[in-house]
């Protein structure tokens, strides 16, 4: 779905004036119906990341391939837009619209799809984000968690392929936290679509099929979640956090006690806990 | 204050008004205007607040929000009506048996501009309250499409004008949130000369533009993401097309107009 | 510095179609010198109640007084408040406006006439407490990353030198390394300067780390007010208001519900670690008599 082949970029810091790799040398593949977190600190490099994804920014070397299409290539423009859309940050910044159900229709309407067409992709992207009984809403009065989702409801209109997430809860509450990652998981579970998480919470990395650590440009750790947030010191060292319930356990594992190094959730750990005391 | 500004704030909700063709209303809008203007006699502007009256009651949208949305003007026609009533020269206007400033003749014409200044309100407003920005943009892109083979770029005209209207509401709140930031940091937009209030502006003004340049910014790219393109070949979710309704609209229209003119002419 | 709280109610926009009735009959006492957390989901009133603290929102009923200064009355004087008051509001990076960052942390100061010797030395100071090297002084505050600029921004309140902070939303956006960060900073800058600090977020792991006193709001009320333990024990209350409780508290609940008898006041990693290894040692120590 989309491979990025020992991707650099490279921007000119300011004043110094001496280059400098905010990706160098990455290495990726996301497969079709894949779910992958990209977790990191800020500054990290994965937002540059994500924004090479459907060609925002081009890479300085290497390549960046979407379904097979070069993203240099300019005869792939606009294909490659459709095929991985994009979710950002901030939801005011994204919406263009005054009324929730126009704005979902905006990307149908750029592409040409007949009114009618574009009814039917409104109302299911609507329905799937769980937005469809706000449809004739103003958006700057919904909540954060609302606008993200009538965001999120624009891009699936576009039917593309993969969606890529760029730290989509950074700026929401617990609750509107809650509801964009059940809506990514929906999408990812019942829409088969390919996803693209970028975040540093790593709750939300959890529940990936696959998570990428990236420090300083590069990647540093890409694997199962299980797998990532065993190395509870290599994440701590690298500005991250891990589960509590990781951390209880490698705290009592270094004080003598022999319990699995995977455990993600309360589930497992109270599970091991209860094994001990019974 | 800035909660007042109704005017461009759309209702959505459903009557015969909703439904009506945007360019139906806007060239409407426009005649009305005109009428207003036409009325110069007491059964004209009877006739002319009469049709106005229906317009309201038939947008569906409670009466209320047109009176708030005339708040902020309250002030515009209280002065004209002032001045009106002081400067046209006529009969003095006798209280206690003294004789004021004020002339009968101005009183009647302070009333007379008032009434059309209140009715040239309402009837933008019920434009605007039974419209969604997005379609009206779309039916001044339509209207304005003739001039587009003259090389008038209407359809980024009409992206402009919807865009600035979405983030009218959002603006509006970061502004009060950075004004309440720097009172508390003993700001004073209040009191002093006005070089001073000026002055004690630019801490709010400053971040208030840093703040919208980013917005600009991430909204291009957030719409370039979305296949933004510009140009023609977009299509729309709700194609905009005369109806039933529209035609009984203009019909209807067409008398009161006739009727207007005569009563112009006869009286 | 004290504050007492009495009756207060908000109602915004009154007499609108968007009348909302924003706090309900608020009361409390926050003692000179606490670490108050103060938590509740978006929209609970925990917003309009800071705001009413340094008067940016005058109350609907009801009387605020702070030290001894009654805040809700005519003609208080709000400058004397203010200086007496810092809020530092969410996001608060995306308020500065001067071409260095001197400027700007000297912009509270010099709204409240003080000399240009003292200014200079509570920028300075200010500096200090958010641990940015006076290097940076006539840096154009643009230049820095976000979490940097958040320091100036705070600096700018702390450059007053309130008797009261409070603090919306302080860690929002950042990433962990960032809020571990200035959550120590803060706690630093209060056992230091022996402040009254308030401190709003939707993150109980945050809170939890940070506060002594632990005020939750729901629907414009004052739900649960407590030490972190009391509050963290009604995990069910606390979900039902639609707040997350730390990892650590639902894994004590669940141990709990499988019939381990663990205390319910355990929130944090280091207190659960300590107890599981005791009760693991008197585990040990009892089978050991037994054979």
């Amino acid at each position: 779905m989309i491979k990025a082949e020992h991707l650099r970029y490279a921007y000119n810091a300011a004043e110094t004036e001496e280059l400098k790799f905010a990706l160098d040398d990455v290495d990726l593949t996301v497969s079709e119906g894949e779910f992958v977190a990209v977790l990191g600190h800020n500054g990290c490099g994965k937002s540059t990341l994500a924004k090479h994804f459907n060609g925002l920014l081009l890479p300085s070397g290497g390549k960046v391939y979407v379904s097979g299409m070069d993203t240099k290539d300019d005869a792939y423009y606009w294909d490659i837009r459709k095929t991985v859309g994009m979710v950002f940050q901030n939801p005011d910044n994204q919406l263009v619209a005054t009324v929730v159900e126009e704005d979902v229709a905006f990307a149908p309407e750029n592409l040409g799809v007949p009114s009618d067409e574009i009814r039917k992709r409104v109302d299911e992207a609507l329905k799937t984000v769980d937005m469809y009984e706000m449809r004739r809403h103003a958006p700057h009065l919904l909540s954060g968690g609302q606008k993200q989702r009538v965001a999120i409801a624009g891009v699936i209109a576009m039917e593309p392929k993969c969606i890529v997430f760029d730290e989509p809860t950074a700026m929401l509450d617990p609750k509107g936290r809650r509801e964009v990652i059940d809506t990514i998981l929906k999408l990812k579970n019942e829409k088969h679509m390919t996803v693209v998480l970028i975040t540093h919470y790593m709750e939300e990395a959890v529940k990936a099929d696959r998570v990428v650590v990236m420090d300083k440009g590069k990647i540093v750790i890409d694997d199962v979640p299980k797998k990532v947030f065993s190395q509870v010191r290599l994440l701590k060292s690298l500005g991250l956090d891990v589960p509590q319930v990781t951390e209880l356990c490698y705290l009592l594992n270094k004080a003598g006690l022999s319990l699995p190094n995977d455990i993600l959730t309360v589930q497992e750990c109270a599970d091991e806990l209860e094994k001990l005391f019974k | 204050m800035l909660k007042d500004i109704t005017l461009g704030q759309f209702f959505p909700i459903d009557s015969p008004l909703h439904r009506m063709d945007p360019r139906t209303k806007i060239l409407l809008l426009i005649l009305h205007i005109v009428a207003i203007f036409l009325a110069n006699n007491t059964a004209g502007y009877v006739l002319v607040t009469l049709f106005t009256l229906m317009i309201m009651l038939l947008s569906r949208v409670p009466l209320k929000m047109y009176f708030r949305g005339l708040k902020p003007i309250l002030f515009v026609i209280i002065f004209t009506a002032v001045l009106n009533i002081f400067l046209t020269p006529g009969t003095k206007i006798e209280l206690f048996n003294y004789e004021t400033p004020m002339t009968w003749e101005g009183l009647v014409l302070a009333g007379k501009m008032a009434l059309r200044l209140v009715l040239l309100i309402i009837t933008s407003s019920a434009l605007t309250y039974t419209t969604s920005p997005i379609i009206l943009t779309d039916g001044i892109e339509k209207l304005l499409s003739p001039f587009a083979k003259l090389g008038l770029p209407t359809y980024e005209l009409a992206m402009m004008m919807s865009i600035a209207i979405r983030f009218i509401p959002t603006l509006i709140e970061e502004t009060d949130k950075i004004m309440k930031a720097q009172k508390a940091r003993g700001a004073d937009f209040e009191s002093g000369s006005v070089i001073r209030r000026v002055k004690a502006l630019a801490p709010m003004l400053i971040p208030l533009f840093i703040s919208a340049f980013r917005r600009a910014d991430e909204l291009a790219v957030a719409m370039e993401s979305r296949c933004y393109q510009g140009g023609s070949k977009r299509t729309r979710l709700n194609e905009i097309h005369f109806a039933s309704v529209d035609y009984v609209a203009a019909a209807i229209f067409l008398l009161f107009f006739a009727a207007l003119i005569t009563l112009r002419i006869l009286l | 510095m004290a504050i007492e709280i009495q009756g207060l109610n908000y109602v915004y926009m009154e007499g609108s179609p968007f009348e909302k009735h924003a706090l309900k009959d608020v009361n409390l006492t926050i003692g000179d010198g606490e670490f108050v957390g103060i938590i509740g989901h978006t929209g609970s009133g925990k917003s309009t109640l800071i705001q009413h603290l340094n008067g940016l929102l005058q109350p609907s009923s009801g009387t605020i007084k702070i030290g001894d200064m009654v805040i809700t009355e005519k003609g208080a004087d709000m400058k004397k408040l203010r200086q007496k008051v810092g809020l530092v509001f969410q996001y608060p990076e995306h308020q500065l406006f001067e071409e260095t960052i001197y400027k700007d942390i000297s912009y509270g100061p010099k709204n409240m006439g003080l000399s240009q010797d003292e200014i200079d030395e509570r920028v300075r100071e200010a500096m200090n407490y958010v641990g940015l090297s006076e290097k940076y002084m006539n840096r154009s505050p643009f230049e820095l990353s976000g979490g940097q600029k958040r320091r100036v921004a705070i600096a700018g309140v702390l450059a007053m030198r309130p008797d009261v902070l409070i603090l919306d939303e302080p860690a929002a956006g950042l990433d962990p390394a960032g809020r571990e960060e200035i959550l120590t900073q803060i706690r630093a800058l209060y056992l230091e300067r022996k402040m009254t600090v308030l401190f709003v977020s939707h993150s109980m792991e945050d809170v939890a780390r940070a506060a002594g006193r632990i005020i939750v709001m729901n629907q414009g009320s004052v739900a649960l007010d407590g030490k972190p333990a009391e509050i963290f024990s009604q995990a069910e209350a606390l979900r039902s208001m639609g707040l997350d409780v730390p990892q650590i508290t639902r894994l004590i609940d669940e141990l709990r519900r499988r019939g381990i008898s663990l205390d319910s006041s355990i929130y944090t990693i280091e207190k659960a670690k300590a107890t599981i290894q005791m009760m693991l040692a008197n585990k040990m120590n009892r089978e050991g008599k037994e054979c």
